[in-house]
This record gives C-alpha cells, sequence and structure tokens, in this order.
C-alpha cells in the first residue's frame, strides 16, 4: 500500500486547487441557484408614492391607507415645483391628487371613467406609473362591484383595499411540449448539476492528471522500478489510488450539492441527476487519465483542463440551457459527452421533453464514452510501453 | 576476496546505429568501492541500466549475488540501493516523506522504518532539513536527498550515478566520506564518475571507459603502472626556442616535450634524477622562468595515453 500511500501524499499537495474549485463553484451557484428561485416567485416591488388628499373625507382616506399598506408614502405638501424635484431625484416615483369631491362622484358615478377622480404627476411612463394606475382603477373597480353587492361605501373601501393587499399567488408555467415529471427536482436546482461537467473536468484534468503525470514522470518511475515494488502492483495500487479520489470528488460535490439544495435529496428524479453526475465523474476521470498519457507539463495540463471543459460546456448546454442553443450547435455537440450529461439532466429537471426512457439512453451514451475512453486509454500506455529501450 | 557481487559478461547495447556498450565485462567482488571512470557518453549510465534491468540489452549475461538479473529479480532488486545520475525525488513530498516513500519500497515494517529513515536522515546530514520540500534545497542539499532515499533501507550493493554532478566542494566532500563509511559497514559500491579524482580518492578498484569499452581495469597504482608515463615537469616560461626544445628532448628518459599556454611539459619515463638534470639544461641554456613543478601521472594521464584524448573537456 506503499504507492497509495505515495499517490495520496501528492494528492494533498493538490487539495488547494480542488477546494479553491469547489468554493468558487458555490460561491457562484448558491446564490444562482436561490435568486433564480426569487424571479419565479414574482415579489412585488414597493413604490414611493406621494397622495395629496384635497377631498378629506373618511372615503378618500381609506384609499390613502390602503395605498400606505401596500407602498412606501412620501409626505408632500400640495406644491408641482417641490413633487417634480422630488421625483427628478427619484424620492418619489408616483404622485397621485385626489380630488376635492372624490367621494360625491364615486358615491354617483356609476360605470363612469375613474380618471376624473384623480390628477396624478409622474416623470415618464415608468413600470412604477403603470403598477400606481393599474391599482387605482383596479380599486375603484372593486369598490363599484362592491357597492353594487350593496355593501356601503365605507365597506367596500375597506375590502377592496385589502383585497388587492393580498399576496399575488404566481403560477410557475412550464414550457410549452415540457412535462414536469418531479416537482422534487426543479430546474433551479438542476443549474447546480447542469455546471457540473465544467467542474469535473477541470478538476479531475487539474488533479489527477497531475498526480498521474508526477508518478510516471521517467526518473521516479525508473527510480521505483529498481526497488522491490512489483510494476503490477505499483499500476494497480495507482489505479486504486485513482478510483478512491474519483469517487471522492464526486462525493464531495454531492456533499455540496446538498448544501445547495438544503438538505437530503429527495425524489426519483433527484436521485437519477445524482447517478448522472457519477456516470460523468467517472468519465471526467478517465478522460484525465488520458491526458496524463500524454506527459503534459503543469501548465499544460491546466490549458487542457480549460480548454476542454469550457469548450464542451459551451457547446454542450452546460452554461445555458441546451433549449437555448441551435439546432447545428446541438448536432456537433452531440459528439461529446457533456451532450448527452445536459440531456438527461434537462429532461430529468422538465426543461426538457423526454421520458424516463429517454433518460436512460442518455445514460448508455454516456457509457459508451467510458468504454471508448478506457480502450484509448489502453492504446495509449501499450503505445507508451513499445516506446522504451 | 570471496562472492562475487556483480558479473557482467560480453555486454552489448545498441540505440539504433548507436553501440552504446560493446562487449563490456565487469567482475565485482563483495567489499569492493568499484569505479566507472568514463567521459561524457562513454556507456556509465548506460551500463548501470542495463545492471538494474531497466534497459534490455542486445548481447551478454548479467549476474548479481551469482543470480542472472531480469526485470522481475524482486529479491535480487531488495539487495540493491540505486541512486540515479538524474535527481528522482518526488516535489510534492517534504525530505522526511521523501526518505520514508523510497525506504518504504523495501522496508514494510513501520517502526524498522522509522529507524531506518531517521538514521538515513544523520548519515547526509539532512537533519535540518526535514520538513523542506525539495525545491527549496541547494543543489547539493538535493544531491545528498537523492542519496538517502537510495540508502535508506541498508542495501548490500549501492549503486551510484554521478552523485556529485553540480555539488559544491563541501557536500562533495561529505557525499565521499559517506559512501566510504557505506563500505566500511559492509556494503559493495559501484561508483560511476568522470572526476578522476574521486575514483582516484575513493575506489578501490576502477575501470577506465571509452565509447562502450574497458580500456582498462586495475587499482589506481596498477593503472598508472600501465603507462610509461612516471612523472611530468611542467616549468613556466614566457617563450622558448628550438635550442631549448632539442636540448629537452635530448635528455635522458624524456619522450615527449610540449609547450602550450607559457608552460614546457617534459614527460618523463622512469629513471633518477630527472629534476636535476632538466634544471642543470635550463641553467645552461640562460632561458628566464618561473614556477617548476613535477607531476605524478594521474588517471587522465593513463586516459590520455591510451585513447590519445583528455578524459574530459577542463572545467
Ligand atoms: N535513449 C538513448 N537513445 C539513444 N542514444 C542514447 C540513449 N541514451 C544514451 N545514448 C547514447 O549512448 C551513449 C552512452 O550514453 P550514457 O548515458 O551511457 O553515457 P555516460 O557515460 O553515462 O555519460 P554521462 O557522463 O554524460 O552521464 C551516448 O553516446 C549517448 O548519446
Ligand atoms: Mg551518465
Amino acid at each position: 500500500m506503499k504507492v497509495f500511500n505515495l499517490f495520496f501524499k501528492i494528492v494533498r499537495a493538490k487539495a488547494g486547487i480542488l477546494f479553491l474549485y469547489i468554493a468558487i463553484f458555490l460561491a457562484i451557484c448558491f446564490p444562482m441557484v436561490h435568486s433564480n428561485k426569487a424571479k419565479t416567485d414574482f415579489e412585488e416591488s414597493s413604490i414611493s408614492v406621494c397622495v395629496i388628499d384635497e377631498d378629506r373625507t373618511e372615503t378618500s382616506k381609506s384609499l390613502k391607507d390602503a395605498i400606505a399598506a401596500r407602498n412606501k408614502l412620501v409626505e408632500m405638501p400640495h406644491d408641482k415645483q417641490k413633487i417634480m424635484d422630488a421625483m427628478f431625484y427619484e424620492m418619489v416615483d408616483y404622485t397621485v391628487v385626489i380630488k376635492n369631491g372624490y367621494e360625491e362622484m364615486l358615491k354617483d358615478m356609476g360605470d363612469g371613467d375613474s380618471a376624473a377622480l384623480f390628477d396624478a404627476y409622474k416623470m415618464r411612463d415608468s413600470f412604477q406609473s403603470a403598477m400606481m394606475e393599474q391599482y387605482l382603477s383596479n380599486y375603484i373597480r372593486l369598490v363599484k362591484v362592491f357597492t353594487k353587492d350593496g355593501m356601503s361605501l365605507k365597506d367596500a373601501c375597506a375590502s377592496a383595499g385589502e383585497e388587492l393587499g393580498k399576496e399575488v399567488e404566481v403560477e410557475v408555467v412550464t414550457p410549452p411540449g415540457s412535462e414536469v415529471l418531479d416537482a422534487n427536482y426543479t430546474d433551479n436546482f438542476a443549474l447546480f448539476f447542469r455546471l457540473l461537467p465544467y467542474l469535473l473536468i477541470a478538476i479531475m484534468v487539474n488533479v489527477l492528471s497531475a498526480i498521474l503525470v508526477t508518478l510516471n514522470k521517467k526518473d521516479q518511475k525508473m527510480r521505483i522500478e529498481c526497488s522491490s515494488v512489483r510494476m503490477s502492483s505499483y499500476m494497480s495500487q495507482i489505479f486504486f489510488g485513482s478510483g478512491v479520489l474519483t469517487i471522492l470528488i464526486w462525493g464531495l460535490f454531492m456533499v455540496s450539492g446538498m448544501i445547495v439544495y438544503g438538505g437530503m435529496y429527495t425524489g426519483l428524479h433527484c436521485w437519477l441527476a445524482v447517478f448522472n453526475s457519477l456516470i460523468f465523474a467517472l468519465i471526467a476521470a478517465l478522460m484525465a487519465i488520458l491526458i496524463s498519457t500524454f506527459n503534459p507539463s503543469g501548465t499544460v495540463v491546466n490549458m487542457i483542463a480549460q480548454i476542454l471543459g469550457l469548450g464542451m460546456s459551451f457547446i454542450c448546454g452546460a452554461f445555458v440551457s441546451q433549449s437555448y442553443l441551435g439546432e447545428g450547435v446541438l448536432a456537433f455537440a452531440r459528439i461529446f459527452p457533456v451532450y448527452w450529461f445536459e440531456k438527461a439532466n434537462d429532461m430529468l429537471a422538465g426543461i426538457q421533453k423526454g421520458t424516463l426512457a429517454d433518460v436512460r439512453t442518455c445514460f448508455i451514451a454516456e457509457c459508451g464514452y467510458i468504454v471508448l475512453f478506457i480502450v484509448l486509454i489502453g492504446v495509449a500506455s501499450a503505445r507508451r510501453g513499445g516506446k522504451k529501450g | 576476496m570471496g562472492e562475487t557481487v556483480v558479473k557482467i559478461a560480453n555486454l552489448v547495447k545498441n540505440y539504433k546505429e548507436l553501440r552504446a556498450l560493446d562487449h563490456l565485462s565487469l567482475t565485482i567482488e563483495k567489499g569492493e568501492i568499484f569505479g566507472l571512470l568514463g567521459p561524457n557518453g562513454s556507456g556509465k549510465t548506460t551500463t548501470i541500466s542495463c545492471l538494474l534491468s531497466l534497459l534490455a540489452y542486445n548481447e551478454g549475461t548479467i549476474e548479481l549475488f551469482g543470480q542472472p538479473m531480469t526485470p522481475t529479480s524482486y529479491d535480487l532488486k531488495a539487495r540493491i540501493g540505486v541512486i540515479l545520475q538524474n535527481v528522482a525525488v518526488f516535489d510534492e513530498l517534504n525530505v522526511y516523506e521523501n526518505i520514508d516513500c523510497f525506504c518504504g519500497l523495501y522496508i514494510k515494517d513501520k517502526a524498522r522504518r522509522r529507524q531506518y529513515v531517521d538514521e538515513a536522515i544523520e548519515f547526509v546530514g539532512l537533519n535540518d532539513f526535514t520538513g523542506f520540500k525539495p525545491k527549496k534545497l541547494s543543489g547539493g542539499l538535493l544531491r545528498r536527498l537523492n542519496i538517502a532515499c537510495g540508502i535508506a533501507h541498508k542495501p548490500e550493493l549501492i549503486i551510484l550515478d554521478e552523485p556529485t554532478v553540480a555539488v559544491d566542494p563541501q557536500s562533495r566532500n561529505k557525499i565521499l566520506e559517506g559512501i566510504e563509511e557505506l563500505n566500511k559497514n559492509g556494503a559493495t559500491v559501484i561508483y560511476t564518475t568522470h572526476y578522476m579524482e574521486e575514483v582516484e580518492q575513493i575506489c578501490t578498484r576502477i575501470a577506465i571507459m571509452d565509447h562502450g569499452k574497458k580500456i582498462a581495469e586495475g587499482t589506481s597504482g596498477e593503472l598508472k603502472r600501465l603507462i610509461k608515463n612516471t612523472e611530468t615537469v611542467t616549468i613556466e616560461m614566457k617563450e622558448v626556442n628550438n635550442a631549448l626544445l632539442n636540448t629537452m628532448k635530448g635528455l635522458p628518459n624524456v619522450y615527449d616535450v610540449k609547450w602550450e599556454a607559457g608552460r614546457l611539459k617534459i614527460y618523463l619515463a622512469g629513471g633518477e634524477h630527472n629534476l636535476l638534470n632538466i634544471m642543470d639544461a635550463l641553467k645552461t641554456s640562460g632561458t628566464g622562468f618561473g614556477q617548476v613543478y613535477s607531476e605524478l601521472p594521474t588517471l587522465n594521464d593513463v586516459f590520455l595515453e591510451i585513447t590519445g584524448k583528455e578524459l574530459r573537456d577542463k572545467d
């Protein structure tokens, strides 16, 4: 087990890179996964509103309170110049003037236009002005509906304010043609797995290839060949070490994933995504071993890691979902293992249409790469073995 | 002397067109410090590589401890300590870990290994550097680490391939003394170098190589007796004339006279009172001269006389 120990002593020297990658990944991924969620939850933004009540009745006060409940109220005297200045400096987004006679007009306006009730100051047709105008017209509409139902004006105003103050329920709409297969594996969290190929390739090449290159350095290897350690034992210990390291790195990512996920993975789709990443970790490890057979130097190793990792990730849909990539790109991307990983991941998250059988097809394609890489490694090491004296 | 440790017979190694070893035969007995002396490219490293089965060879036989050496002779390999020409340590491991790692390839028992590693560190004088990474060591210290990695497991046969290349004089002396000590403790040593001073200092027997052939073998004294030169007298002088050169050539026992770079060199074969004769001739000629000194033959002279060229580029 001496060579195995040596393997992990060298790993220790490369652990810095490993943890740096994971830390940066988590720092980027965590807010992305969670901010993405906030977007679909639809948060109403509060608006700074100045309400000038010229009517000064109970009814107008009720409206003012309703607005205050949802927005930030700014008190200002009715001075056009001052109001315009405040709006210019963005201290106020929207100013509404409740006209004198508001209560009277509301009582007997029938189906008349609500525009006559208010005056408004606004800088431009901003999102905030649109929101407020929408709000006011909804409010008046509701008050009218409630009074028609026989409510008193006072109660109608209170109810309208209450109704509009409720949180807006937002439905998550899935893209047309896709099936949401599992609510536990959301497209938000799928982002974590989508980015994994880049990380796995970069780390495996930077860590595993670098270690193997070190262990295969001509002078060091020759020195070990002089010793009483059998070459077969040497090779199998290195192989064992590589396997353990691969599982360790993958495990670290799965733990990181749980941190992002906020607990233990749940649901079939989530576990299938985990399995998908395990297959890919093996592919990345084999790729790293294959690269190491060419004995690249330290800087070259890192260059290869970046080119392979970034290149495949870009065209295979690791950074943007495959649904945003062009037909031509995807047709080309098919020859890379990352494509099949991402396709399976997208289908599991319900971003792409697909059944579990389609997901299995992707897994099989990925396993094909495992076989291919093993063959290539065999050929490469035979070629290297043959070159020697 | 007894037990034969290394027996190389008619070894031939070709690198494509180039014949690196040409019917080389060597026999090394237990307890020797055997020096393999030869200029760059003479085949020293190739000999060592074949001996260790790192390299396949074309013809010949190699026996270690009376048994044929093959790539799978692990029991033989366990008895050998190897210090190859290129430093082979792991940059990721510190001094202690490196020695422990290489020692661990031979010694499984942890307690014994710890003791051996400590002894090796003590032996090469790296006590103050155990936590250092190889990149932080000077050239001399790095070579010492390389040696410690090769000898920590207390091998019976120690093979060192040019262990003093690019080493400061202090580390070099430490290394040479160390090798003598290892030998005193019972190890047989094979030592390759192109520094003749080193083999003269420590080797009990020397083989001189050139172009993959052994051109001479014996103790330092035996080798020097092989050649006719017994003494070289050097006279520093600004200029020289043909008359003086001819006078010198005519003196008894002188077989060659050369004048180069302000030095007149007179080569002598045997005889007595040579220096007196030369001084008399100088005085009679009336030529001005500086320092005069007489040297006994070196292995360089041996090499020079056999091959017609210097052992190494002057450095
Ligand atoms: N792998 C190789 N392929 C081709 N030729 C080689 C190879 N290794 C060594 N040689 C040649 O074989 C000859 C002997 O080389 P070797 O390294 O054994 O010499 P050496 O005595 O150890 O020299 P040095 O003092 O420089 O270490 C040289 O001419 C060298 O160029
Ligand atoms: Mg050499």
